[in-house]
């Protein structure tokens, strides 16, 4: 899907790559090297954060208790790193897919995103110092909200306005879709639950909204992002076309269908009118379906191709994002059906859902990504394969203890709530019961600090220019050997 | 470009019915929403505080430290119904704070959070619900003992401690009556000095005490009887 034989002199087609790469090049880097400061500060909070779970006296600042640094580690996750760094992926995939260069208007870009950092900046003080609301993933104070909107429809119009002129046949374009969604989706969820939020009294609907907010982010810009990004780089990288057309259009409806259903169910058996969690509850399981389509889509397209996911540093981290990506959906569903959720309800596993969601599957597909676009931009190749193979591996293991940990812990921690020996226990016998589990998820963030140190000086670097010079991409092989070119003959 | 058109249409269709079914009608319709009366026949003859829900009033102050402290993130406010979760069951959950409680604490219902601008319904239970900790504590100095030094009164408590919400301040006179009562614990203020709850401290309390949610619902028998029309 991805060959465009149009033009007759192969040389022609590397050219007009290299001139759109040119015209994205700013801003896309600018999104990158910001995000992933971002995600290391959100890594640091995140490790605190579960620390104190464990010790509440250390480091016993009003600013840093647990109430305010785990708001402000997610929200550094999710605005921070991962809508900005969403941005640069869709931006720059955009561009290509549609042959439009970004004609003017870099240093405009640039300039919104240094407003969009300020703006996450003082969110993240603000909830910090004293000023959180409060409402989940919406802890920010709300005068900075409008200015998120903004930069954000800003970006969505550049992106979607290639879109609706493309330069080249777009024969089937499935990644194209799911990038256009999450550009529409995005601000629209983000204006209703804002506006409602601070300035509607809605009482318990209000708690409903909030949960539906954050459904919807993961559901409808991080999926969307994350799967956009595994159906361009899977087939472009392994050189076999999306395994069927049909799968992947039923796989984008049905999740544009069922996620803006989903999200009340987190309150069931609450206050709020009883359909509103019944119908999150339905589609909740109900994404199971093109969860499963998406996956099969992949395992179809990669089938017979493993080999070079063990060399490409994109295809590795796409795959095992694409691999996360029907773990959170299991994840989703057992904490959607009422069957098991109401034992998940109030526990870590809500946290797991968050953070493999996030983290594990759009986060993974984004670093892939991001090992693909930067060289192409910057100029030169990633450095050194250690430091590659070091981000893969400590951030593998290192979601895949904190998820473990999350909903294991969270099973026991429902099931200590639940218990009906329990009734006259005190809570320390909920609390203990997941104790050992959240040492678990610190010690993991630790890993993950590490990690996420060392490939912000690696990209630092290469945007900087200081990459290898070589006209061979950097593969994970033993050495920096010049190897046949794989990845980047088909560039 | 048709193609395009189509397929924005598409987006906003099928994003559009949930967005305008589930979020923006029940908003709406949220703001109709009012207390009922106890007795409904009998309507002219009620006050006010014969409206359900009982405790309408939510200190507002109060309610925002609960939110820039993050309570939410450990403390739900939620009581979910007995046939579905043990939370109307356990000790202290409810009304009736008794080892042995008669009947479990009701589920909570949309009208108990009248007044909230968005209900902290719940994060995570890393701490025990807290929809009827007003009936839980029998004083004001023992919030303030929980909100101080958690671990004053739970050894193994890992709630964090909020001393930044209290005053360290050396005694003039006879001393502050608002002092928390620390004297022989292992946080006791060095000599001659003691501490006092700040304005914002008596504000969260206040908001804390006022959460009371298990209360008789119009129709129930409780209700019925605690009507001002069978006190006649």
């Amino acid at each position: 899907m991805q060959t465009e034989a149009t033009t007759a002199d192969p040389n022609a087609d590397n050219l007009r790559r290299a001139s759109i790469d040119r015209s994205v090049k700013g801003p896309v880097l600018f999104l990158f090297t910001n995000a992933a400061f971002w995600l290391m500060a959100s890594t640091l909070l995140g490790f605190l954060a579960s620390v104190k779970l464990v010790f509440p006296g250390f480091l016993d600042y009003s600013f840093l208790s647990y109430g305010r640094i785990q708001p402000a580690h997610i929200s550094a996750l999710v605005y921070g790193w991962g809508i900005q760094s969403g941005l640069g992926v869709a931006l720059w995939l955009m561009a290509r897919r549609t042959a439009v260069e970004l004609k003017g208007g870099q240093a405009g870009l640039i300039t919104l995103g240094v407003i969009w950092n300020v703006a996450v900046t003082i969110g993240i003080l603000g909830i910090l110092g004293g000023s959180s609301t409060s409402v989940e993933w919406l802890e920010f104070p709300p005068a900075v909200t409008p200015v998120l909107l903004l930069v954000f429809l800003a970006f969505a119009f550049r992106i979607v306005s290639m879109a609706a002129r493309p330069q080249r046949a777009q024969g089937f374009m499935v990644s194209t879709w799911y990038l256009i969604g999450a550009c529409f989706w995005f601000p629209w969820i983000f204006a209703t639950a804002c506006y409602l939020l601070n300035n509607v009294e809605l009482g318990t609907l209000g708690a409903g909204i909030g949960a539906w907010y954050v459904h919807g982010v993961i559901l409808l810009f991080f999926v969307p992002v994350g799967i956009g990004s595994a159906y361009y780089f899977i087939p472009k990288i392994t050189g076999q076309p999306i395994h069927s057309a049909q799968l992947a259009q039923m796989g984008f409806w049905l999740l544009a269908v069922f996620g803006g259903w989903t999200g009340m169910q987190r309150f069931m058996g609450g206050p709020i009118p009883a359909w509103m969690p019944v119908v999150g509850s339905v589609t909740g399981v109900l994404l199971l379906i093109p969860v499963g389509i998406v996956g099969l889509n992949h395992h179809l397209t990669t089938l017979g191709s493993h080999k070079l996911v063990a060399t490409s540093p994109t295809l590795l981290f796409t795959f095992f994002g694409a691999l996360f990506y029907p773990v959170s959906g299991v994840i989703l569903a057992l904490i959607s059906a009422f069957w098991t959720g109401i034992n998940l309800q109030f526990t870590h596993a809500w946290y797991g859902y968050q953070i493999v969601a996030v983290y594990g599957f759009f986060s993974m597909s984004v670093f892939g990504a991001i090992y693909y676009i930067v060289p192409r931009l910057a100029g030169c190749e990633w450095l050194s394969v250690r430091l590659i193979r070091n981000h893969f591996w400590f951030s593998v293991y290192g979601i895949g203890t904190i998820v473990v940990t999350s909903v294991v812990g969270g099973m026991q921690q429902g099931a200590g709530l639940n218990d009906p020996a329990n009734w006259n226990a005190t809570f320390w016998s909920v609390v203990s019961s997941s104790h050992g589990y959240v040492v678990a998820r610190a010690l993991a963030w630790a890993l993950i600090l590490w990690s996420n140190f060392w490939f912000l000086i690696h990209l630092m670097l290469m945007v900087a220019g200081l990459g290898r010079r070589s006209s061979s991409p950097t593969l994970l092989t033993h050495d920096h050997e010049e190897l046949p070119l794989t990845e980047g003959a088909k560039a | 470009m048709t193609d395009f058109r189509t397929f924005v249409l598409k987006l906003i269709a099928s994003f559009g019915l949930p967005w305008l079914l589930l979020i923006i009608v029940p908003a709406i319709q949220y703001q109709g929403v009012k207390g009922i009366p106890y007795d409904k026949d009998k309507g002219d003859e009620l006050d006010s505080s014969y409206y359900y829900p009982l405790v309408p009033v939510v200190t507002h102050q109060g309610e925002k430290l609960y939110a820039i402290e993050g309570c939410v993130q450990c403390h739900s406010q939620m009581i979910r119904p007995p046939e579905m979760a043990l939370d109307g069951w356990r000790k202290g959950w409810g009304q009736d704070q008794s080892a042995h409680a008669a009947e479990p604490a009701r589920a909570t219902q949309l009208r108990d959070y009248l007044g909230d601008k968005h209900s902290f319904l719940g994060v995570q239970r890393n701490g025990p619900d807290l929809a009827n900790a007003g009936y839980r504590f029998e004083t004001r100095t023992q919030v303030h003992m929980h909100l101080y030094e958690p671990r004053a009164l739970n050894e193994w408590s890992v709630m964090p401690g909020y001393r930044h919400l209290y005053q360290v301040r050396k005694i003039q006179g006879s001393g502050s009556a608002s002092a928390l009562p620390l004297a022989g614990t292992k946080f006791e203020p060095a000599p001659g000095y003691e501490v006092v709850p700040t304005q914002d401290a008596e504000q969260l309390v206040s908001y804390l005490l006022s959460l009371k949610k298990d209360y008789p619902t119009p129709g129930s028998a409780k209700a019925v009887a605690a009507a001002p029309a069978a006190k006649k």
